[in-house]
């Protein structure tokens, strides 16, 4: 197998998981896109910055999330992106698919 | 995407560079140099970085072949329309680059003005002299801004950017 699909393989994984990262982190607090960013970069899921901002504005349009203008100390007022019922009903059946994945995993692995 | 998301998407990453701009420079300097530019842009990644979105590189490859012109950005019917003028063509001349900028005017290919002007040469000395006097009064298209106007493609900067970089 190449290193190029190799590589497709992991991006098409991360790409799964990344949209279940932002909810979840959404749930404890509401955030801003840097804020967002930061801990993504801290746990190694994305590389650039670039891929962030698509998926927020999808989400946002599927009603998952929404944003209030806040304003800050330095510099033009953010967006502050709060998780709405309907993600919160999401990140719930995440939740579940998730340690299902994590289960089956282990399962396999013995 | 459709293009309203598309618009907002870029927003979202506009306000997100100038935020970074505003972090690199420690509020110092006004100044943004090449140096931060290039960190910025590493850190932001680039458009067809399509790591998220398989749809986006479909998009791009997409709305590259609508432009037509060698995949120049062409007027969108929105703002200022944008200006042609004639213009002596640098990166295509035989003599003065008269004839390369006149088809560039007149949208047709070099070759077929040259072969007239070649064929009316021979018919008298008129067109020699028209020749010699739109050398001298036509100008040499130097900066890219001119090129495009000279093609009357508008002066966007993805077209600048094209421009500069066929050099």
């Amino acid at each position: 197998m190449s290193e190029n699909n190799i590589e497709n393989i992991k991006s098409q994984m991360r790409r799964g998981v990344l949209e279940y990262c932002i909810l979840s982190m959404l749930d404890k607090n509401d955030a801003y896109a840097s804020e967002l960013i930061g801990k993504l970069k801290d746990a190694r899921i994305i590389v650039v910055e670039g891929t962030l901002y698509p998926l927020l504005t999808r989400q946002k349009n599927q009603g998952l999330l929404t944003y209030r203008w806040e304003e800050s100390s330095q510099g033009p007022p953010r967006k502050y992106y709060t998780l709405t019922d309907k993600g919160r009903d999401l990140l719930k059946e995440m939740d579940k698919a998730w340690g299902e994945i994590v289960e089956t995993i282990d399962i396999l692995r013995k | 995407m459709d293009s309203r998301d598309a618009g907002e998407v870029m927003e979202d990453v506009e306000q997100r560079i100038a935020e970074l701009f505003y972090e690199y420079t420690n509020n110092k300097s006004e100044v943004v140099t090449l140096e931060v530019v290039e960190r910025v842009i590493r850190q932001l990644g680039y458009p067809n970085d399509s790591e998220d979105d398989p749809d986006l590189e479909e998009t791009t490859s997409k709305s590259k072949r609508r432009n037509g012109y060698s995949g120049y950005e062409r007027y969108d019917g929105l703002g200022e329309k944008p200006r042609k003028r004639l213009f002596r063509d640098p990166d295509n001349t035989i003599i003065g680059g008269v004839c390369s900028g006149l088809a560039a005017y007149i949208n047709c290919d070099p070759v077929l003005i040259r072969v007239l002007a070649v064929v009316t040469f021979f018919m008298g000395t008129a067109s020699f002299w028209i020749y010699i006097i739109l050398w001298i009064a036509v100008p040499m298209a130097r900066t890219a801004a001119e090129k495009l106007e000279m093609r009357g493609l508008p002066v966007t900067a993805e077209n600048l950017r094209r421009f500069s970089g066929r050099r």
